[in-house]
């Protein structure tokens, strides 16, 4: 068993590339998790990389929720309607 | 199809099998259910509205006339965003405009220890606590757009199943036919490199 003193410390690269997003997703095993708020306690630029990086997610979340307009709404299901009648009469 | 209309189905189960059927009902409650997540899938792959909309109709037929080659393995939207994923792609590859700039320029850089390159001010810039208007509007938002439109597509597909559709992780490489850590490795380089072209931007206003 690895005592505190011999675990490896988290670096911000470590932190950042390839901690952070199961951080987020609270997918780290307990001493993943902790080695990561004890780097976050002591490193201000990491605190801040995850704060944006959280706030970032929302924003393009937002930017890209393109609402489907009505009328395109309505022309798709007059093109779907008319395009599958056609169909059957094909077939018929 | 059937002439009558039936009462729409209530689950996706009941659709596929009114849709096998040849329901009327149930192409019109799978459009009601799916249409406006077919729509921004495909708006968020091709940025083009118009393209959209012909995807979103390309699908639809698709979901229509193959219904039997669904196979319920999955669930149904799943397989709708895999069709709608294919859909987009396919249709951009025909036309690829915008200039996709390599990730690597937007990414964070590191020194041989470990800590992040760049001034402490740059480093330690929180601006999460910025207003909403001021984050989706003006400028901003603009920066945030063409940070979208130039990420590399397999990244642009990842983002949108992810951060607007809120797909999990395994349905997303579902969608995509990736695995779960291609998916994840795309998502975070994607949400890094727009983070950072947004942290530019905000860093200059000051």
């Amino acid at each position: 068993m690895t005592t505190p003193s011999e675990r490896p410390e988290v670096r911000c690269q470590d932190f950042i590339i390839d901690l952070l997003l199961d951080y987020l997703e609270e997918t780290l095993g307990p001493e993943g998790r902790t080695a990561c708020e004890r780097h976050l306690e002591d490193c201000e630029a990491c605190r801040a990389y995850l704060a944006t990086y959280s706030r970032t997610r929302q924003v393009v979340g937002a930017t890209m929720a393109e609402p489907m307009p009505d009328e395109m709404k309505a022309r798709l299901r007059r093109f779907l309607l008319e395009k599958l009648s056609r169909d059957g009469d094909d077939e018929s | 199809m059937a002439a009558e209309a039936a009462r729409p189905p209530d689950s996706d189960h009941a659709l596929v099998e009114a849709l096998r059927a040849g329901d009327a009902a149930a192409l019109e409650a799978l459009m009601a259910r799916y249409s406006g997540r077919v729509y921004r899938l495909a708006c968020g792959i091709l940025r083009n509205e118009a393209d959209a909309e012909e995807v979103a109709q390309d699908v639809f037929l698709t979901l229509f006339r193959k219904v039997d080659s669904f196979e319920g393995k999955s669930a149904l939207w799943t397989w709708i965003f895999r069709v709608t994923t294919n859909a987009a792609l396919a249709r951009r590859r025909g036309k690829r405009l915008e200039v996709e700039v390599p990730l690597e320029e937007h990414l964070p850089r590191f020194a041989a220890d470990g800590h992040r390159l760049g001034d402490d001010s740059y480093l330690e810039f929180d601006w999460s606590r910025t207003p909403e208007e001021e984050l989706l509007s003006g400028e901003a938002r603009a920066v945030v757009r063409r940070a979208i439109d130039t990420l590399p597509e397999d990244y642009r597909v990842v983002l949108v199943l992810r951060d607007v559709e809120g797909l999990s992780n395994e349905e997303a490489a579902e969608a995509v036919g990736e695995t779960v850590a291609c998916v994840k490795s795309r998502l975070h380089r994607a949400r890094m490199a727009l983070r950072e072209q947004l942290t530019r931007h905000l860093g200059s206003q000051r």
